[in-house]
């Protein structure tokens, strides 16, 4: 095929160029997307959105808004890089095809608008709030469950169902205990954690000071960035990468903890690697993520914390989230927190680590896929017979109410700091 | 002529199963032969029946237009690439199971059926469908009984024209003919089936096939063995079949290969090896282990050095550096040949030398591995599609491979089929007579050339 245009303004994704050409079109990611398992269509998977990665590069693929939207269906679960032969950085590629979309056309303004307020803590906590306040009126209650719909249901969202937002968002208030023997753990919430489950939070704190740990949370509750970058405004995640910095620093902790595995590896992956040029931030955005932890690997892995006291008579399932099975490589961990509560059995689900379909703002944008690759979990997780489901992610959390409240199965499913923690008290 | 097509090909298939977007389009330009470069479809249409199928081709015949059935676009031959432009036939919404007839040991399937998922319930009988490509996972039934797909366990268990026994196809005139059955013995009239299994596309389009099971051996052992000397182990596979012992699996992987997946897997394999044997013998447990037991004894007498699997675990890991053979061949270079010139078991050591000659002459990296009992290799040229003096040399390196194979009483492809990378050098093994067969086949079933076009018929 002949270059229809000098690709000389592809900076974001020319730096991925190589990574982009080890694909050998195998097509071993075809047996592992979840997006490809539902359209069955090419552009559905990884090797077919390499290949427009390598079309946009050789410019036979305009940077346009259907570029866009071939890159808008994946879900970044990672499970076709560990399918991968070649082991093509699939994630990082259609990031940067993402963004490429974005340098060259900006935003879509409805997004620009969303996403001037998520870079800006204090405005984003005021618009939660508001939100909080004004949810009754747009939505309501579902059956059967503490979830809600929309009450003019349209567009987008009409099929789904949501948590309420927080009255109370998370905040805590600081070290409770000023002991000082301890190691200092900063608990990073997340917006999820904040606005949306801050039960999370308060178990988060709970498990993390039985263990003997000193809890300090960051000044303002900002946006982790990766919403962000999913839609390609690199500008806007580089720019909350620097906020989170710049507002950590000075502070003294030993580990910096969160209970969103996205969170997470913002902290462990991202920054580093978005920060890289930066001098200002390089240095320190390594030291973070030498640091950082999900919240049950540094209950495992550093505080070796023993089982909680109280029985837990219960059968419970476990979902990996992508971000911290593959991602982060934690999956073990969870697992003896949970079976060393007294009184749970774990009843292990099909393919726990398969995406949920979730992954944020996809679930959104892609509702009718999102909905139909949660489907499968939800089945997943019935044909386990276990009373309770627990996973390790807000997000993951929120997907599977809503998939499995799309089949009336009233399931709880709960983070796993929260069972820890409700086996504690 | 493109836009009425599009039009005509919109009306006869539901809405959401023609795709035309430039995004969508370069998406089937390809499959996974490295050599071969991205031809992109005016169309991709995604029937859901055969009844769909047969208005694609006839709308198809119609316009004169080529049509390119494609599974899961795993092909290695170029097969699934549709090299004049027009319209791409993804199988990929045909995917039922529609029976499973544990009683007389078969299945019928339609085309985008993923073989391993036909494994899967074929398992939960007790039975298995032995065809094992290496794309097992994602390959369709589909494109795996029109590429006629191999695999590991092709020694003992044949491939896949041994186990088709029926087919529904769509012919070039939109005809719908169903040729074949369950029945096992079959001889009446020609061999139709046979015509299309291996057919590669370019005679019909297959909408359902109906394929054997056999019995899930009860047991089977596995070891492998490495040697210091190629010749030691090209010896034992000899003796090993010499003693009326048909293995499974027989495996061979070369030096370079060896030294290619010690760097990547790190499975304590010994580095100075100059080749190592995965062997698996399969069947009742007792013939498995007198079998094991003499198989290791020919591994010992040929100074082998043997790692016997004691459970299952032990197996995997033994099958670990077969398994990691691609992977790490695919991360020492942009791209990888797997060519699969094939020759009688015996003249394999002559093979591997004159491959490992060619390699040197080129100044070529060509890992080697194969399924050394039936004498298909796969020799592996490591290769930079961006580099086009190095692509010269691979190519010039290839044809000099697949002639030494054919002196050596062998031919071009034992598994991958021939597609376009192999055309060329079609000739070479059919000779004029069995060249001008083939045209004539194709002529008969195509008189248009619609089916296809642009590969081995053309």
């Amino acid at each position: 095929m002949s270059a229809a245009r000098p690709p000389d303004d592809l900076a974001v994704m020319r730096a991925l160029a190589d990574a982009v050409t080890i694909c050998n079109r195998c097509g071993a990611c075809q047996a592992v997307c979840p997006v490809y398992a539902e359209t069955r269509i090419e552009p559905g998977v990884a090797r077919g959105k390499v290949q427009l990665a390598a079309a946009i590069l050789s410019g036979d693929l305009p940077v346009d808004r259907e570029a866009a939207a071939a890159f808008s269906t994946c879900t970044t679960c990672m499970a076709c890089e560990e399918a991968c032969p070649s082991g093509v950085p699939v994630v990082d590629i259609v990031a940067a095809a993402r963004a490429q979309v974005v340098e060259a056309r900006g935003l879509p303004w409805v997004k620009r608008v969303v996403f001037g307020g998520v870079r800006r803590p204090r405005v984003l906590r005021a618009a939660a709030e508001a939100a909080a306040r004004l949810q009754d009126a747009a939505f309501k209650p579902a059956s059967d469950r503490d979830l809600r719909r929309l009450r003019f249901p349209h567009g987008l969202a009409a099929r789904r169902a949501y948590p309420p937002l927080a009255a109370h968002p998370f905040a805590h208030p600081g070290p409770l205990r000023k002991a000082g023997t301890g190691p200092r753990v900063l608990l990073f919430p997340g917006c999820m954690v904040t606005y949306v489950y801050p039960g999370i939070g308060h178990a988060s704190v709970e498990v993390l000071e039985r263990a003997g740990v000193d809890v300090v949370a960051p000044p303002e509750a900002a946006c982790c960035g990766v919403p962000l970058e999913a839609h390609g405004d690199l500008a806007g995640a580089t720019e909350l990468a620097r906020f989170q910095l710049d507002q950590l620093e000075g502070l003294e902790f030993d580990a910096l903890v969160a209970a969103c595995p996205t969170c997470t590896s913002s902290f462990v992956h991202r920054y580093p690697r978005l920060l890289a040029g930066e001098p200002r931030y390089a240095a320190r955005a390594q030291r973070l993520a030498a640091c950082a932890y999900d919240i049950t690997s540094y209950l495992v892995d550093v505080l070796c914390v023993g089982p909680p006291t109280r029985r837990l008579e219960a059968t419970v399932t476990y979902h990996d989230p992508c971000h911290l099975a593959r991602g982060l490589g934690v999956t073990r961990q969870p697992r003896e927190l949970l079976t060393g509560i007294p009184g749970v059995r774990l009843s292990e689900m099909r393919e726990p680590s398969r995406c949920c379909g979730g992954a944020g703002s996809f679930s959104l944008a892609h509702q009718e896929l999102s909905l139909a690759i949660g489907a499968r979990k939800a089945t997943d997780i019935a044909a386990t017979g276990a009373e309770v489901v627990a996973t390790s992610c807000p997000g993951c959390r929120m997907q599977l109410a809503d998939v499995l409240s799309q089949t009336g199965d009233s399931r709880p499913v709960v983070h796993t700091v929260e069972l820890l923690a409700a086996a504690g008290r | 002529m493109s836009d009425d097509l599009i039009r005509a090909l919109a009306s006869a298939l539901p809405k959401g199963r023609v795709l035309t977007r430039t995004s969508e389009l370069l998406c089937y330009a390809y499959d996974a032969t490295a050599s071969e470069a991205r031809r992109v479809p005016d169309v991709v249409v995604l029937p859901a029946s055969t009844d769909e199928v047969a208005r694609v081709v006839r709308i198809a015949r119609g316009a004169g237009a080529p049509v390119y059935p494609r599974g899961a676009g795993t092909s290695l031959s170029g097969g699934a690439i549709p090299a004049q432009g027009g319209i791409v036939l993804s199988t990929t919404r045909m995917d039922a199971v529609l029976e499973l007839d544990a009683e007389n040991h078969c299945a019928i399937v339609q085309p985008g059926v993923v073989i391993q998922r036909l494994n899967d319930l074929a398992a939960a009988h007790g039975l298995m469908y032995p065809p094992d490509p290496g794309s097992v996972a994602v390959a369709t039934m589909g494109g795996s009984i029109a590429e006629c797909a191999g695999g590991l366990r092709g020694l003992k268990y044949g491939v896949t024209k041994h186990y088709v026994t029926g087919l529904e196809v769509v012919l070039a005139d939109g005809q719908i003919v169903r040729l074949g059955g369950k029945a096992t013995k079959n001889v009446t009239g020609y061999d139709l089936v046979g015509l299309f299994v291996g057919s590669e596309g370019t005679l019909g389009v297959i909408t359902e096939a109906t394929v054997r099971l056999v019995p899930a051996p009860e047991a089977r052992a596995t070891m492998t063995a490495t040697f210091a000397q190629s010749s030691a182990a090209t010896r034992t596979v000899a003796a090993i079949v010499a003693g009326n012992v048909v293995p499974a699996t027989l495996e061979l992987l070369d030096a370079t290969t060896l030294r290619f997946v010690e760097e990547y897997a790190h499975a304590g394999l010994p580095t100075d090896a100059a080749a190592l044997l995965l062997i698996e013998v399969d069947g009742p447990p007792e013939a498995v282990a007198r079998e094991a037991a003499f198989v290791e004894r020919v591994c010992l007498g040929h100074g082998g050095v043997v790692e016997r699997a004691a459970d299952d675990e032990a197996r995997e890991r033994l099958w670990a550096a077969r398994r990691a053979a691609y992977p790490a061949l695919a991360r020492q270079s942009r791209g990888t040949i797997v060519e699969d010139a094939t020759v009688p078991r015996s003249r394999i050591p002559e093979m591997l030398a004159a491959i490992e000659e060619i390699a040197r002459r080129h100044d070529l990296t060509i890992a080697t591995m194969g399924h050394a009992g039936d004498g298909n290799l796969h020799p592996t040229v490591l290769v930079d599609p961006d580099d086009a003096e190095l692509m010269e040399r691979a190519h010039a390196a290839i044809a000099e491979i697949f002639r030494a194979a054919i002196d050596l009483g062998g031919t071009l492809s034992g598994e991958h089929g021939i597609g376009s990378a192999k055309a060329p050098y079609l000739g070479w093994a059919l000779g004029e007579g069995g060249l001008d067969l083939t045209r004539r086949i194709k002529a008969a079933l195509d008189p248009q050339n619609i089916l296809n076009p642009g590969k081995f018929t053309a």
